[in-house]
């Protein structure tokens, strides 16, 4: 599958000023992930951890303080928030905002505010045009022709979520963004939204990010998740996989939390306050303190984000990697080969891919041949 | 321009005959060029100049009366890791752009000029030759000139799409695990992997040592044979291909007329059916029922021979490439960067493991020559796939398009037998599809006569009736997700 959009160690800091003196807030602390053509990924953890933050990088209306982010290939971290407005790649990457309501224009009626979208960031021009991709879109998510007329007023909350969807997809993008899509929702309207949300993900050819702190839904609708804590990414994986055998222990505790959920209480985090995302400490685990493992490792040594099996990742200093995994670090290292957490999962899969070959080498059972392979010769 | 012929052969015979001017043949080809390689993205380089100055240095020497050589005033082009004097071999990849002009042609364009050819270009390929779709991420990707939304197959990608489309008659490629075979196949060309060995390497862009072959494609058998004969001959002065077997030049033009006459033949079942659509199968029976096949035979252990190419060739290209991907990764293709990386990292163990099969592989196929002279098979598992198509079925089983197009040149070239394509037109069919004719080291005459022969017999051969270039009309395919 091809690669659409990639971050690599991105930062996001902001100066705050504590008792006088000047700090850095660490909202997110070197990201590194990708999200694939076609593909649904969940970004989960609880509020404050940077999620929010990482949107606003994403789609750009934030400048980023180090790193890089690439979409199809194309550098676009360096390019300044206020300039995006203008940027071909606007269009590209769409938004769906938490509350409807707050979104969306008052003086607008459905079909305004879906056409204000496609007048802005695509060429379509002309009302017949405009009207047949508007109604296009409401079709899509399953808005009746008849309420596009309607001010957001008229609309009930669910109406106003697929507006907001509409109004994202009618431009065609590559990217669509979720920032939890439906916690303003009314429980039996989440349902709705949520089959309407998995329909599109089947009918159009777009990825999706799904931003949440709720993990049902992540489950629901995703293919990947990505598990955030105080601006870092601690756990990576298949959806199915992370939810069924989560390995780090906040991913657990997460987990062992839901209603219903796996796990168990010895799973869950220990008192202890949360480290502050201020000035944090380079060298200890973000987790430490409210961590059931903590050891004084866990305190001078930060675990790295790293390949624990095919398409896992983890950064806990208890999770140990499959020995394909020591392996092939291990040989980066002696190679001096550096590569980003999205490569280094490619490179598994390419691995894996070399293992079955040599095993269908070793399958043969050649005759005994004390002499070297030799030189070969036609 | 279409009073002008459009094969090799007839080029040079209406040159010698003094009915047309090298000019005349280069000015309507670079016409050609322009007009076609917009939609198809073959070159990658046009060489205008260079080929109107050979022309007219053709067109001098004949006013002066000299002789006429074998290619005389015929178009060709090459795959853009041969080197060019003054341009930058590219081997496809950007990763190589910020290299030096080359100071010299490769031996092989060398050879080409000196037999009267015109270059026009270097064509497009999959970078480092690492592919078999011609989907380069950086150069963009080369299509098919039967359906511009299917690939030209790859790596020799831009050569199969060239001589396809009847841009020029014969183009240099080169093949490692099957490079002039899968594109002369989902192009319908012919195209000819020599012996490992028997034309040198010198100044090309290398990929795999132990399995890198030089060959051409062409319009027809017979111009296939003619530029394979020019091609021929040990390493020259400066020659630096250590592989390159020193061999006399055995020419082949003027057996093929021969035909089949005395060979023994037989088509490769097993693997080879097993891994091939129904389309493909139909192919390699047809063209086993027209050359007199005697029947099926089946080689032991061809997966593993497959396996083995795949993993030797992984080691050898990353080993090629370590230090630029530790250095420079972002220059490289996406999708093949971490195959190779892998293959640097991979236990010796599993190559050496690989190297012992191959011998082991070789002896017990040269057993089968001692009763046949020439064996049939599929070049590819199916007709061209759409570009971007990430996976396709082949008896129920769903393989990735990209790796498996090679399925079945892979154990051909792993031990460096000598093969042609011939590419094939059954009734109703809009795409093209080749058998490989595979012959015992050094019997490249063999493989010639059989494509001669199945063109002769009207089964093989560049257009069908009723398909020209750039009309398509809404078929269905054996491979299709749509």
């Amino acid at each position: 599958m091809s690669q659409l959009l990639e971050a690599i160690d991105v930062v996001k800091c902001f100066p705050v000023r504590i008792k006088g003196k000047k700090k850095l807030l660490h909202a997110v602390d070197g990201l590194n992930f990708h999200i694939d053509a076609g593909e649904t990924v969940g970004l989960v953890g609880e509020s404050g951890c940077g999620k929010s933050t990482l949107v606003r990088l994403l789609t750009r209306t934030l400048d980023i303080t180090d790193g890089h982010v690439r979409f199809r290939g194309q550098g676009i971290g360096l390019i300044a928030a206020r300039a995006m407005a203008d940027h071909p790649l606007r269009r590209e990457i769409q938004m769906v905002f938490q509350d409807p309501t707050d979104s969306l224009n008052p003086r607008y009626t459905a079909r305004q505010a879906i056409a204000e979208a496609v007048h802005l960031l695509t060429d379509t021009r002309g009302a017949a045009a405009i009207d047949s991709a508007v109604e296009e879109a409401a079709a899509h998510v399953g808005l009746p022709p008849e309420l596009l007329d309607r001010y957001p007023h008229q609309l009930s909350g669910g109406q106003k979520a697929r507006v907001g969807i509409a109004r994202a997809i009618v431009v065609k993008p590559r990217l669509l963004v979720l920032d939890e899509p439906t916690a303003a929702l009314d429980v039996s309207v989440q349902a709705v939204i949520l089959q309407l949300l998995d329909r599109l993900k089947r009918e159009m050819n777009m990825s999706f990010l799904f931003v949440s702190h709720d993990l049902n839904v992540v489950r629901l609708l995703c293919d990947r998740v990505m598990v955030m804590y105080l601006g870092q990414i601690v756990e990576s994986g298949p959806a199915r996989e992370v939810f069924e055998r989560p390995l780090h222990p906040y991913t657990r505790a997460l987990i062992a939390s839901l209603p219903g959920g796996h796990g168990n209480d010895s799973d869950l985090l220990v008192g202890g306050d949360p480290q502050s995302p201020i000035d944090p400490d380079a060298h200890r685990c973000r987790l430490f303190g409210r961590c059931p493992r903590g050891v004084e490792r866990c305190q001078t040594q930060a675990p790295p984000l790293r390949e624990i099996s095919r398409g896992r990742a983890a950064a806990c200093h208890f999770v140990a990697p499959t020995q394909r995994e020591v392996f092939v670090d291990a040989a980066l290292a002696v190679h001096k080969v550096h590569v980003t957490p999205a490569r280094r999962a490619a490179l598994t899969t390419e691995f894996d891919r070399l293992a079955d070959m040599a095993r269908q080498v070793q399958s043969v059972r050649l005759p005994d041949d004390d002499a070297p392979a030799p030189q070969y010769r036609p | 321009m279409s009073d002008f012929p459009t094969t090799a052969t007839a080029i040079a015979a209406a040159f010698a005959r003094g009915e047309v001017s090298a000019r005349e043949i280069a000015t309507a080809t670079l016409e050609r060029i322009a007009a076609h390689n917009p939609s198809l993205n073959a070159y990658t380089a046009i060489t205008a100049e260079r080929a109107l100055s050979e022309a007219d240095a053709l067109d001098a020497a004949r006013a002066r009366g000299e002789p006429s050589k074998p290619l005389a005033a015929v178009p060709f082009a090459v795959k853009n890791l041969f080197d060019i004097a003054g341009m930058t071999t590219l081997a496809g990849a950007r990763l190589l752009a910020g290299n030096p002009p080359a100071a010299a042609d490769a031996a092989l364009v060398q050879r080409m000029h000196s037999a009267g050819g015109l270059l026009t270009g270097a064509l497009n390929m999959d970078a480092l030759a690492y592919g078999f779709t011609t989907e380069n991420t950086h150069y963009g990707a080369t299509r098919n000139p039967h359906d511009l939304t299917r690939t030209a197959g790859g790596s020799s990608g831009g050569c199969g799409a060239a001589v396809a489309a009847g841009l020029v008659p014969i183009a240099l490629g080169s093949d490692t695990n099957g490079s002039i075979r899968v594109p002369a196949s989902l192009c319908g060309v012919f195209g000819l992997k020599p012996t490992y060995g028997r034309l040198p390497r010198s100044g090309s862009f290398p990929f795999v040592h132990g399995l890198d072959h030089l060959g051409p494609l062409a319009a027809s058998a017979a111009d296939l044979a003619l530029a394979y004969d020019a091609l021929q001959g040990p390493n020259g002065e400066g020659g630096r291909d250590p592989a390159c077997a020193q061999r006399a030049i055995e020419t082949t033009t003027d057996s093929l007329v021969r035909g089949l006459e005395g060979l023994r033949v037989a088509r490769l079942a097993g693997y080879f059916d097993d891994q091939a659509s129904a389309t493909a199968r139909t192919a390699s029976e047809r063209a086993a029922q027209t050359l007199g096949s005697l029947g099926d035979i089946v080689l032991p252990e061809v997966a593993a021979a497959r396996a083995a190419a795949f993993v030797i060739t992984a080691a050898e290209g990353g080993a090629l490439h370590l230090q630029a991907l530790r250095e420079r990764p972002d220059d490289f293709e996406p999708l093949s960067r971490e195959r190779l990386l892998a293959g640097a990292l991979m236990p010796a163990l599993w190559v050496e493991q690989a190297q012992k099969l191959r011998t082991w592989f070789r002896r017990r196929v040269l057993e089968v020559f001692r009763d046949v002279d020439l064996l049939i098979a599929p070049a590819t598992p199916v007709t061209a796939t759409l570009l971007g198509q990430e996976t396709m079925v082949i008896n129920g089983r769903s393989l990735r398009t990209r790796p498996s197009m090679g399925l079945l040149t892979q154990p051909i070239s792993f031990i460096g037998l000598p093969v042609a394509v011939a590419p094939l037109w059954l009734e109703g069919a809009t795409l093209p599809i080749g058998v490989q004719l595979i012959a015992a080291p050094w019997r490249e005459d063999i493989c010639l006569r059989a494509a001669w022969a199945l063109q002769a017999a009207g089964v093989a051969g560049v257009s069908p009736k009723g398909t020209s270039f750039g009309v398509s009309p809404a078929p269905t395919f054996d491979n299709d997700p749509r």
